[in-house]
C-alpha cells in the first residue's frame, strides 16, 4: 500500500512541472525531470494533464483593439500638452512681461484705428460743407436732363426778378 | 542620443528597440509617441482584458497606460526592457481597478464570444463541478469555461498567467512587473496551474485527442 504523499512533496512536484513547461529549468534538471517521466506512468498522466491545460488557455479569443483606440490615445496625449495648460506654468515675472506686451499691443492698435477714423471724418466734413448746396438739391438735379436748359431757367429775362421781401 | 542618456541606459537600448522608440517619445519627436501606441495597443489589450473582464474596460486602462508613459517621458531612463516598464504601469493600474471594484458589489463581467456582456456572481464564476459537459461542446463555449475558470484565479495569479502566456515572459521579468522575486512568480504559476486543471479537467481531452502515455 502507498503511504500518502506530504503536501509539501506534492507542491515541489506541481512546481518542477511548472517549470520544466515554462522552460526555467537547467539543461540538467530538465534531464532529470525527463527520465522521471518516463519511468512512472501516473507522473506523466499528471504532468500532461497540466501541459493540457495551459494549451487550453489558447482556446480564448484575443480581443481585438477597436478601430478609434489610437485616435482616442493621441487625442488625449494632445489634450495633455495643450499650450492653455502650459501657460499655468509661467512665473510671475513671466506673466508680468506677457500682461504688459498684451497691453502695449492693444493700445497702439487701438491709438491706429483711432486716428485712421479721425482723419477720414474730417475729410468727409469738409468735402460736404463744400458742396452743400449740390447735395441739397440732389434731388432736384437728377430729375433734369440737360444742364442748357437749368441755366435758361436761371436767366432773369424768363421770369423776371421777384421781390426780395417775397 | 546615446551619448546623451548614459552608459548602462545606451547598452540596453542598443539591445532594445522600443527602448529607442521610447527615447524618441522623450524627445519629443513627432509620430514616435503615435508608434509606440500602435505597437503596443493589442498587446496591452490582451493582457488586461483577462484582468478586468470587459474589452471597454481593458481598453480604458491601456489608453491610461500609455498616457502615464507620455506624461512621464521626461523622467524615462531605461533600465530594463521597454515592455517590462509598461506592463508594470499595466499591472499597477489592473490591480488598482480590481481592488476599487471590489468595494462595489461583489460581480464579475464576463464577456461572451459575441462581445455580450453578462453579470455573473461570485457563486456563479466557476462551471458547476457536478454538470457533465457535452461532448461536442462549441469551441465557444469552452472558451466561456476557460474565461470563467481564469476569472477565479485570484488577481496575481491571473497577472502571472496572461504575461506568462501572452507575453511569454520569463520568471524574471514577470517578478520585475509584479514586485516579486523570480521563486514567488514560480509559485504563483504552479498554483494558478494546479488551480485551473482542477476546474478543467473534465473539458481537457475533449478535444478528441487522447492523454498520453496514461494507463488504463
Amino acid at each position: 500500500m502507498n503511504e500518502p504523499e506530504h503536501p509539501d512533496d506534492s507542491l515541489e512536484k506541481e512546481e518542477l512541472y511548472s517549470s520544466y513547461l515554462d522552460g526555467e529549468l537547467t539543461e540538467e534538471e530538465a534531464r532529470e525531470f525527463e527520465a522521471k517521466l518516463a519511468s512512472s506512468p501516473e507522473e506523466r498522466a499528471n504532468f500532461q494533464a497540466m501541459k493540457k491545460t495551459w494549451e487550453m488557455l489558447d482556446y480564448l479569443p484575443k480581443p481585438d483593439v477597436t478601430m478609434a483606440f489610437t485616435a482616442k490615445t493621441m487625442e488625449k496625449m494632445k489634450a495633455l500638452s495643450n499650450p492653455t495648460v502650459a501657460i499655468k506654468e509661467y512665473s510671475y515675472g513671466d506673466r508680468g512681461l506677457l500682461i504688459a506686451a498684451a497691453l502695449l499691443v492693444l493700445f497702439a492698435g487701438g491709438f491706429g484705428v483711432g486716428s485712421l477714423s479721425f482723419n477720414d471724418t474730417t475729410r468727409v466734413d469738409i468735402e460736404l460743407v463744400n458742396n452743400l448746396r449740390l447735395y441739397e438739391n440732389k434731388n432736384l438735379y437728377e430729375q433734369i436732363e440737360n444742364i442748357e436748359f437749368l441755366k435758361k431757367l436761371d436767366a432773369p429775362d424768363l421770369f423776371g426778378q421777384e421781390p426780395s421781401g417775397l | 542620443m546615446l551619448t546623451a542618456i548614459g552608459q548602462s541606459s545606451a547598452q540596453y537600448a542598443l539591445r532594445d528597440p522600443d527602448i529607442r522608440l521610447m527615447l524618441r517619445v522623450r524627445a519629443d519627436e513627432p509620430g514616435a509617441f503615435e508608434q509606440l501606441v500602435l505597437l503596443f495597443q493589442q498587446r496591452l489589450v490582451v493582457i488586461m482584458k483577462p484582468m478586468v473582464g470587459s474589452r471597454e474596460e481593458a481598453e480604458d486602462l491601456a489608453q491610461e497606460a500609455f498616457l502615464r508613459v507620455y506624461k512621464s517621458r521626461k523622467n524615462y531612463h531605461p533600465k530594463a526592457k521597454f515592455s517590462t516598464w509598461l506592463f508594470t504601469i499595466a499591472n499597477n493600474l489592473a490591480l488598482n481597478s480590481i481592488r476599487s471594484k471590489k468595494r462595489r458589489p461583489q460581480v464579475s463581467y464576463l464577456t461572451s464570444e459575441s462581445g455580450q456582456q453578462q453579470q455573473v456572481g461570485v457563486d456563479q464564476r466557476l462551471p458547476e463541478k457536478q454538470s457533465q459537459p457535452e461532448i461536442h461542446l462549441h469551441n465557444v463555449e469552452l472558451a466561456d469555461v476557460i474565461a470563467r475558470a481564469l476569472d477565479g484565479l485570484n488577481e496575481r495569479q491571473r497577472m502571472a498567467v496572461v504575461l506568462n502566456k501572452y507575453e511569454d515572459m520569463n520568471y524574471a521579468d514577470i517578478a520585475v512587473v509584479m514586485g516579486l522575486t523570480p521563486k514567488a512568480v514560480k509559485s504563483l504559476l504552479s498554483r494558478a496551474r494546479v488551480n485551473l486543471r482542477e476546474v478543467l479537467k473534465k473539458y481537457i481531452y475533449m478535444d478528441g485527442a487522447a492523454p498520453e502515455n496514461c494507463e488504463p
